[in-house]
């Protein structure tokens, strides 16, 4: 304990707004240690982006909070933490690959001052030749020509904007990499680039990281260990062989696993999970999947199940608890 | 570059011309003979009719004013019916305190509108920022006229800090100015506001607070280059309002400028003279706009890459 990078203990955040009280994030604990990489994986409007957010705190203003729990992020209460003491950890240990690269480079700065302006901000080199070399280096390492830094945003396609965004997340080089869909944006070909990017840098400069997608074939490529989030919860972690190979799951990552056509076999149909993701701002009491379970109990609804665990494989599941559900 | 100024120049003239053949047209269904204005009330008919015959005015009505565009062309706008003086020397001698009180009034508009309207969007909801809304609806509603009158009122009559009438000094040209500054301030600030506003919202600003920028640098750095695009389009805009707006406040603060020139010249059917100014005002409008559309491609990288891309892939073709 008190040893990991990041450490997240029963997190509560909501967005609450005039007209809706959303419950984004309920009860989420996680934890992270140097190099290694996390794939948080789930539905859009599970909660993945809100716990990223919530890191950095930036949640936006007026509107998001964080309700309950603790985040500590290298030894920091980020929770507890100003706003100038956060200023010093955004960026430097704690930086994020945003979703869309499309709308997250300033369209009137130069890329060359987008990356360079983390470095000045960390006051990383002491003259302006440090800072350009590093420049230099930085976009060499995600495969673009340095003359490129006078461009503008525009002048690049997508795949190579996604580049820029993840060279300015990793310039100082950070411990911890906030990585939010970061290939969904883009096409399949450049997906791969990038992933074998993320992974090279993470390897060079043993950087932890939080994979938030919701494809699973790039959660098995990458990530060590793996976080299911459903309705604001973690309902299911453990190692990638555990979530994948393991015998015991939680029904919700059994259909998200049956949901994905499979080439050895045969089958005529996919197998969907029936309904919708409920509404976060009317949750159903109990677990919150009992809505679509397929084996959904009389104690599912009414009790939040407590965690199973064997071997760091947490499940969040009546069916696991001592005695099963009937207990 | 310099082919798309030529092209919006080239464009004014059709403009020029539309105007002054409106103008034109407007005049000759006015009441009233020139040539009964220009001798007065007890001049003869016989005086009349040769001072008619004289300047042309029995022509028909397309033959004078193919005759007024062809002077015109070649640099010849006429005398000025009542003054007999060129329309240019009118024109050049009434412009200067009309541009004055412009300049003033954009100055003042743009720099308590764009401040204010940051402060405003920055702090959204604060007290701040309802008061600037209030007070800029209550400056687009008010008539300058009536803004210049109550400036009067106060300033001159009940406090005398500023004279009420003439262009002689300076202190002249601060109740004018103000008067036509309040509404387009109010435009500015409203403009300022929403675009900023719009602004701090987009992902690159959540990217640069991501980088550990502070909320200072966020907003001069990142968000104002981008908030003030909109803006410089209203400022240009604002300016050819200011352009009519001096044809009233002119009046209300008795100041010769080129309003006044052209209130006096349709009051006593001075055509030459309201065509020259007119014309004038709006080839100054179409320069201030053409301005704005060039500084807009020095401040917004995407629009100026449309004009230097093609050199650039010639460069690389070569």
């Amino acid at each position: 304990m008190g040893e990991h990078l990041l450490e997240i203990k029963d997190l509560y955040v909501e967005y609450v707004t005039d007209d809706a009280h959303v419950y984004a994030v309920n009860g989420i604990d996680l934890f992270l240690d140097r190099g290694e990489t996390l794939g948080l994986v789930g539905e859009t409007g599970a909660g993945k982006t809100t716990t990223a957010l919530s890191i950095l705190k930036l949640l936006p203003e007026k509107v998001g909070r964080i309700a309950k729990g603790s985040i500590l992020l290298a030894g920091t209460d980020v929770t507890a933490a100003s706003e100038a003491e956060m200023r010093l950890l955004r960026g430097e240990t704690v930086s994020m690959i945003f979703q869309d690269p499309m709308t997250s480079l300033n369209p009137v700065l130069t890329v060359g001052d987008q990356i360079a302006e983390v470095l000045q901000l960390h006051k990383k080199y002491k003259d302006k030749a440090g800072v350009e070399a590093r420049v230099d280096e930085i976009l060499k390492m995600v495969g673009l020509p340095p003359e490129r830094k006078q461009d503008f945003p525009h002048q690049f396609s997508g795949g190579m904007k996604q580049r820029i965004v993840i060279a300015i997340a990793l310039a100082c080089e950070p411990l911890l990499l906030l990585a939010d869909e970061p290939t969904t944006a883009l096409d399949v070909t450049i997906q791969a680039q990038v992933l074998a990017l993320m992974n090279e840098l993470k390897q060079d400069l043993d950087t932890a990281m939080i994979l938030i997608t919701h494809d699973l074939g790039v959660v098995a490529q990458t990530c060590d260990r793996v976080a299911v989030v459903y309705a604001g919860e973690i309902i299911e972690t453990g190692t990638v062989e555990q979530i994948f190979s393991g015998d015991r799951h939680h029904p919700y990552t059994v259909g998200l696993f049956q949901s994905i056509p499979d080439l050895k076999k045969k089958t005529r149909r996919l197998h969907p999970i029936d309904g919708l993701m409920p509404d976060p701002t009317d949750l159903p009491s109990g677990c919150k999947f009992h809505t679509r379970c397929p084996k959904c109990a009389q104690v599912c609804m009414e009790r939040r199940p407590k965690p199973w665990e064997e071997d760091g494989h947490i499940i969040r599941c009546h069916l696991f608890a001592k005695g099963g559900p009937e207990a | 570059m310099l082919k798309y100024i030529g092209k919006r120049v080239l464009l004014m003239i059709p403009v020029v011309l539309g105007i002054s053949f409106i103008l034109f047209t407007i005049m000759e269904f006015s009441p009233g003979d020139p040539a009964r204005i220009i001798l007065g009330d007890y001049a003869t008919q016989e005086q009349v009719d040769e001072l008619r015959e004289e300047m042309g005015l029995n022509d028909a009505f397309l033959v004078r004013y193919g005759r007024y565009v062809l002077n015109a062309a070649q640099g010849d706008f006429g005398k000025s019916y009542r003054s007999n003086s060129p329309v240019v020397g009118e024109i050049a001698a009434r412009f200067p305190v009309t541009l004055k009180i412009s300049l003033m009034a954009i100055m003042i508009a743009v720099l308590i509108g764009i401040p204010v309207g940051i402060i405003s969007a920055v702090k959204q909801y604060s007290f701040a920022d309802i008061l600037s809304t209030m007070a800029a609806l209550l400056f687009t509603s008010i008539p300058a006229f009536w803004l210049g009158l109550l400036l009067i009122m106060f300033l001159s009559v009940q406090h005398h800090i500023l004279p009420s009438v003439g262009s002689d000094t300076w202190k002249h040209l601060i109740m004018p100015s103000l008067s036509l500054a309040a509404a387009q301030m109010a435009t500015i600030i409203r403009m300022t506001r929403s675009t900023m506003l719009e602004v701090i919202r987009q992902d690159y600003i959540r990217t640069a607070k991501a980088k550990g920028a502070s909320s200072r640098r966020v907003v001069f750095h990142h968000a104002i280059k981008n908030a003030l695009l909109p803006v410089i389009t209203t400022v240009g805009l604002s300016v050819s309002n200011l352009l009519g707006g001096a044809l009233i406040i002119e009046n209300v603060f008795g100041i010769s400028g080129l309003g006044t020139v052209m209130v006096n010249s349709v009051k006593s059917k001075d055509t030459p003279l309201l065509l020259g100014s007119v014309m004038f005002a709006a080839v100054v409008a179409g320069f201030v706009n053409l301005g704005v559309d060039v500084l807009y491609t020095y401040v917004d990288p995407r629009i100026k890459a449309q004009f230097v891309k093609k050199t650039k892939r010639q460069g690389a073709g070569t």
